[in-house]
């Protein structure tokens, strides 16, 4: 049985499923300003005692209900020189620049885009820049090559010069995280750095919470796009998991309904959140500003919204044109609704109750979710499917250390494009596994990381 | 869609397909199969698209289907221009080729193994002598059923292997499977073709599964499955023959040896013994005689016994011996010693009743049957009285299932043998005045135990359980109603009448 | 804008013209749009607006430069260009030449290229010409409206993100073989000037209006993002990507001729509503054929574009994964194309994949149901 939290702005919602699906019970209580409180509060209030029968608790996130500080962060680059407009941190809204901090360097090395290598990598620049951050009180590093996708070894090779100046460095490289564009890339291992610290209070207040509830399964939390990975995988990796009640409701609800293609409507506090859900997927999006207004490359779910506040009298025509934007992306899919005051969205004999706990049920019935992205050089097309399969085999070790019980991993998902105007053999690549959340957490062998 | 069978019809593309002139062929797209092929066109530069005659197979070279969209534009010419279909090299397929664009404009994709030209050369050979493909089936065939012989098995085995691709199943008129299999009941587009029996009533039906359903393929099964049509009457026939042979014999047979001709002599004696001994038929005496009858109502007509079914019934479920057509019955016979160590005619008779009525249940279910004991006859001279007497109990045990014992017919057995159901509507006209003022029965019931018990009071009260008082006090009120159950005139009349409308319908 | 008007491109309108620019931008990379942007925001802080000019307008006397990246811009995105690279292009072009250039002209006005020459005219305090090469984007360098009316693409000269420069003179024909190899070295992406001629020949060659165009396009509240295009293009249906087949090897069509960049891909798109038809885009960079049902619908020289139907934004062919459900919309070419002369231009490197006599005529064609309308116009 799994158990599903989460943890609004308004309220926050439990449920626990049994292996069919099946809601066996269910509770709402009011959030209260602290998540350990909010938390402590719902499991109390969940009738029935079978917490002891929870093999595995999911747990969504939502960075923005309490915004956190970010830490400062030592960003390297490792490229050759770049117009001082695309520098590391250019760009950067005020509040989160000031937050990060100045602490950057751009050193020579990294490879283009077909893995030929720019530059060796500078040795001494990178030990003299850990030296530095070192000497500022700074340990959160992050390290972005370019072409890091292709050629990951200049980002290896500087985390090892790093962790040896500055013991106790916590590094965080582009290529685990970003995507293709060096700059997005290397913004999202930046945001990644700096929040480590509120991803360790997160986990340390809801483990301890769920203790105190008399909880021993392991903690896992919501991604951003749907799917979880486990408490000490988000630790490393909180990127992922910034913003999750909303695909969580939006999976959750589809999964409810047992709907393949659906649309649906989170109503939230001060927000109508709709998206569309295909193949059990909620539709994601990867382009713009993350938190604090950031650059990133970082697969989030798609909504359109409409917030409360523009609602005027005839709020119900406002919803439809709204479900009518998406309904055009996602035709034929049956609309749902989740979230707390669904008053205004079309939907006719939904349980409100179940619509509530669209998103802790999303938590609970959802997968552990890992991916890779790379660029292969591939000479023909048995190389090419040997890359995959590689790639493949790195998804599949992810998903693993992501919580997944290495019986259940498997991949999901992978597709090959070929890059335009570069020679044949450059292919972006893509792979998701994903497995069920094993009774026993795996911690990551985490060497740098 | 059964089309005659037109040997000289050219061929359509599911016929293209199935006669294997290419080999390793797929077809993709489920609709347009019957379209006829009249030509073939090998096409290597795309230009040459735009020129196709009505009913053309058109061949792209390997180099002009590797792009799948030439594929495609291929499709859409032909149909453009009603060519049959489009046939490309495997190898050179997409690894989606579009079938569900053949599907949409009915022109069937034909991905096949090896060379376009090689393929493009089949086709055309095919397609300029249409009967060779369809000739060179049926010869095959014809061949194999020809050494079949006239055997069901064996004549569905012949064409299976003359039709490889198609499951075939023999059943009978209303759909039972009798032979073949089972997977050609389930078909789509099953080709059917009756087999008349020797008399010419339909016997049985051949089905196949012709896999695509297209007119042409469905005439060739057709044509093929009509040549099996004879060896299988045959088969019928032969079955029948010497089933119905065998019956007559056997009659025959029993006529003889029950009713021995005036000055028979030893020697045709001797010979009709053996005769009956070579059919397995028990002659040593005591003999128990046994008989059959369709527990059917009289006015059901004369339906006839169905011989060989009952025959196999009773070779199943029945107590062995022969089983014989005798007037309007069947009958049988077995020693009475077999399995009785004890010479006592009352236990013979109480075993065979016994054995009878066990067997007659059995077979009840299928075929409604009541049946009569009779004998012990001390031996074959004597059979014929003993199965008379057999016959005369089965014909007073009216009801399915019962047996009745010659030696204990009494006159309760003979009144209940009567069709109660057809006296039902007199007896309640000669009763009317009684039945009206008896409001419970108790009256009909005291007359018709007194006139089972002879007219005597004191026995019937006795059986009714009341004075003996009260049991003339009823009489005086029947008696007052126009009854006399001691009148000679009235007195079978009423007790008749009594009994029918006391048995429950 | 009209002959003998000067609008002056300021941070405004840039970031109209960014998001205008998208719309005819097939290949676009979200990254190396962005960081282009940004590098086209520094330069107009820096050097101030550009002047916007209309083509007429420059005059015999006066030249100008046409300028483009090369290669590809995933490359561009990973190695960030430092800033120097389009000045080091016209400058060494200016000197082959022995003139200094008078005004820039994009190759083509779709995502970085169009801020390429925005960069390029601010770093080199030059105005802008309201107009390009193309009217659409077609892969190589002479693929252009300057080749057909006879405008050499040669001298070209090159400048890449570490600092080479190379100037390439050769015949038109060869300038493609010889400077894919040194793009490839530089990393995969570099800027060319090129096409160097005076105002008249501009005047009588180039696609006029394009930037007008784009930023009309890109104005946020223009809803329909065609409103400028004339003529207007065509829409001829919304369906759900099916299959992306990657062909093993090149049909015959693209064999022989000069080699395009990366390789053939094939998009089927089943129509979700209307006809249900089967659409079959054929990619090689560009999408350069659709097939409805077979037939072909429409056919590169114009532009076919699949919209994500969900936001009306171009996707790119390399993204186009089974399940996204686009538009597919026709933007015919600049007459200049459908010439003969640009029939054959367009087809070389296998642009076209029907032969010139094989202009698709949906009228003339037998449908699968003929009582309903092949495509809605606009």
């Amino acid at each position: 049985m799994r158990l599903g939290v989460d943890v609004g702005r308004v309220t926050t919602v439990a449920v626990l499923v049994g292996p069919d699906g099946r809601t066996v019970a269910r509770a709402v209580v009011d959030s209260v300003p602290g998540l350990g409180e909010s938390l402590r509060a719902v499991l109390a209030a969940l009738p029935g005692d079978r917490t002891g029968e929870v093999d595995a608790v999911g747990l969504t996130t939502d960075l923005e209900r309490r915004p956190s500080r970010l830490r400062p962060v030592a960003a390297l680059r490792i490229a050759p020189p770049s117009h001082p407009s695309l520098g590391p941190l250019a760009g950067w809204p005020a509040q989160a620049a000031r937050e990060v901090g100045t602490l950057h360097a751009v050193v020579p090395g990294g490879s283009a885009l077909t893995g030929r290598q720019l530059a060796p990598l500078d040795r001494a620049a990178v030990r003299d820049f850990a030296q530095r951050a070192a000497d500022d009180g700074v340990t959160a590093f992050s390290v972005a090559a370019a072409g890091a996708l292709t050629r990951p070894d200049p980002e290896l090779a500087a985390a090892e010069i790093i962790a040896e100046a500055v013991p106790g460095a916590e590094i965080t490289l582009s290529h685990e995280l970003g995507r293709s564009g060096l700059r997005e890339r290397e913004n999202t291992g930046v945001l990644n750095a700096a929040l480590r610290p509120w991803a360790a209070r997160v986990s340390d207040t809801a483990e301890r919470a769920l203790r105190v509830g008399g909880l021993r399964a392991p903690l896992h939390l919501a991604r951003n796009t749907g799917g979880l990975v486990s408490v000490a995988y988000f630790r490393h990796y909180p990127v992922l998991a910034i913003a999750s009640t909303t695909a969580s409701a939006v999976r959750g609800a589809a999964l409810a309904a047992g709907a393949d293609r659906a649309v649906v409507v989170d109503a939230g506090a001060t927000e109508f959140r709709c998206a569309s859900v295909t193949d059990g997927e909620a539709e994601s999006s990867d382009a713009g500003p993350g938190p604090g207004g950031v650059d990133l490359d970082l697969a989030r779910i798609r909504t359109d919204v409409l917030p409360r506040a523009d609602l005027v009298r005839t709020g119900s025509e406002q919803v439809a044109d709204l479900v009518a934007r998406v309904r055009r992306r996602a035709p034929g899919g049956v609309l749902l609704a989740a979230g707390g005051d669904c008053g205004l969205v079309p939907v006719r004999a939904q349980d409100p109750a179940a619509a509530i706990a669209a998103a802790a049920y999303g938590a609970a019935r959802s997968d552990i979710v890992a991916e890779v992205d790379q660029v292969a050089v591939a000479g023909g097309r048995a190389e090419l499917d040997r890359l995959l399969g590689l790639a493949g085999d790195q998804a599949m070790a992810r998903v693993v250390a992501a919580g997944a019980a290495p019986a259940t991993a498997r991949v999901a998902f992978a597709a090959h494009t070929p890059v335009s105007y570069l020679p044949e053999g450059v292919h972006r690549l893509r792979v998701r596994a994903v497995g069920s959340p094993s009774g026993n957490p795996v911690t990551p062998r985490g060497r740098r990381t | 869609m059964v089309r005659r069978p037109d040997l000289s019809a050219p061929m359509t593309v599911a016929e293209l397909v199935q006669y294997g002139p290419l080999p390793g062929v797929r077809i993709l797209g489920t609709t347009g199969r019957g379209t006829q092929v009249l030509d073939v066109r090998i096409v290597d530069r795309r230009e040459a698209l735009d020129h196709l005659r009505p009913h053309t197979a058109v061949v792209l070279t390997e180099a002009l289907a590797r792009s799948g969209w030439t594929v495609e534009i291929a499709l859409r010419k032909a149909w453009e221009q009603a060519a049959a279909c489009v046939v490309v090299p495997d190898t050179a397929a997409a690894v989606h080729p579009p079938g569900a664009l053949a599907d949409r404009l009915g022109v069937p994709l034909l991905l096949i193994g090896g060379d376009a030209l090689e393929g493009a050369v089949r086709i055309a050979s095919a397609v300029s002598r249409p009967d060779a493909g369809r000739t060179a089936l049926l010869a095959d065939a014809a061949q194999r059923l020809a050494a079949a012989g006239p055997h069901v098995e064996r004549v569905l085995t012949a064409l299976h292997a003359a039709l490889p691709s198609t499951s075939l199943a023999l059943t009978d008129p209303v759909g039972g499977m009798l032979a073949g299999r089972r997977a050609a009941l389930d078909s789509a587009h099953p080709v059917r073709l009756d087999v008349p029996g020797p008399d010419g009533h339909p016997l049985a039906v051949l089905v196949a599964d012709s896999r695509s359903g297209e007119a042409g393929w469905a005439s060739t099964v057709e044509a093929v499955l009509r040549m099996a049509v004879p060896p299988l009457t045959a088969w019928a026939a032969t079955r029948r023959l010497a089933e119905e042979h065998l019956a007559r014999r056997s009659e025959m047979l029993l006529h003889q040896l029950t009713h021995p001709p005036e000055g028979e002599d030893e020697q045709t004696r001797t010979r009709i013994r053996a005769e009956a001994a070579a059919l397995g038929w028990p002659l040593a005496g005591p003999l128990i005689a046994f008989a059959l009858r369709p527990a059917v109502a009289a006015d059901a007509g004369a339906a006839p016994l169905p011989g060989p079914a009952l025959r196999a019934l009773w070779t199943r479920y029945g107590i062995g011996g022969p089983l014989i057509a005798y007037e309007d019955c069947w009958v049988s016979w077995r020693s009475a010693a077999v399995g009785s160590p004890v010479p006592d005619p009352e236990v013979w008779l109480r075993q065979g009743e016994a054995q009878l009525r066990t067997a007659v249940r059995a077979i009840g279910d299928h075929l409604p049957l009541a049946g009569g004991v009779a004998g012990p006859a001390g031996d074959t001279g004597t059979l014929g009285v003993a199965l008379a007497d057999a016959r005369a109990a089965a014909a007073v045990a009216a009801v399915p299932g019962s047996v009745v014992r010659a030696d204990r017919m009494g006159p309760a057995q003979l009144l209940s043998a009567l069709p109660a159901e057809a006296l039902r509507r007199p007896a309640e006209v000669v009763l009317a005045p009684l039945l009206a003022a008896d409001r419970d029965g108790t009256l009909l019931r005291t007359l018709a135990v007194v006139l089972d018990q002879g007219a005597a009071p004191s026995a019937a009260a006795e059986l009714l359980g009341v004075h003996r008082n009260t049991v003339a006090a009823r009489l005086e009120r029947i008696r007052s109603l126009g009854f006399d159950p001691e009148d000679p005139a009235q007195r079978l009349a009423l007790h008749l009448a009594c009994r029918v409308l006391l048995t429950e319908p | 804008m009209t002959p003998g008007e000067e609008t002056a491109l300021d941070a405004a309108r840039l970031e109209d013209l960014a998001r205008g620019a998208l719309v005819l931008a097939a290949g676009a990379e979200h990254s190396s749009h962005r960081a282009s942007l940004d590098w086209a925001r520094a330069a107009l802080a820096e050097h101030g607006p550009v002047p916007l000019i209309h083509p007429g307008d420059l005059g015999s006397g006066r030249m100008c430069v046409t300028v483009s990246m090369l290669g590809s811009s995933a490359a561009l995105a990973e190695q960030l260009p430092t800033g120097e690279e389009p000045r080091r292009a016209v400058r060494a072009l200016e000197r082959r030449l022995g003139r200094a250039a008078d005004a820039v002209v994009p190759l083509n006005t779709a995502a970085e290229n169009a801020l390429l020459a925005v960069v390029t005219a601010a770093s080199c305090g030059l105005p802008l010409v309201d107009g390009d090469g193309c009217g659409r984007v077609l892969p190589l360098l002479e693929q252009t409206t300057f080749t057909i009316a006879g405008v050499d693409v040669a001298p070209v000269a090159l400048a890449t993100p570490a600092g080479d420069v190379v100037v390439v003179d050769a015949a038109g024909s060869r300038v493609e073989e010889l400077v894919r190899p040194l793009v490839l070295a530089a990393g995969g992406w570099a800027v060319a000037a090129c096409y160097a001629m005076d105002g008249e020949r501009l005047a009588a060659a180039v696609v006029p209006g394009t930037v007008s165009r784009a930023l009309a396009a890109g104005r946020p509240t223009q809803g329909d993002p065609f409103t400028l295009w004339q003529p207007r293009p065509r829409r001829l249906g919304i369906g759900r990507i099916t299959a992306v087949e990657h062909p093993a090897t090149p049909g015959p069509d693209t064999t022989g001729g000069t080699a395009l960049p990366s390789r053939p891909t094939s998009v089927v798109v089943s129509e979700t509503e209307g006809l249900h038809r089967r659409f079959r885009l054929e990619a090689h960079n560009e999408a350069l054929l659709v097939l409805a049902d077979g037939a072909p619908a429409a056919a590169a020289p114009d532009q076919i574009l699949m919209l994500s139907a969900a936001d009306q934004r171009v996707l790119d062919v390399e993204r186009a994964l089974p399940g996204i459900e686009v538009e597919i919309v026709v933007i015919p070419a600049a007459p200049a194309w459908h010439t003969p002369q640009g029939r054959r231009l367009a087809a070389a490197g296998g642009l076209l994949l029907l032969s010139p006599d094989h202009e698709p005529d949906a009228r003339q064609m037998k449908r699968p149901d003929a009582e309903r309308p092949e495509e809605t116009r606009w």
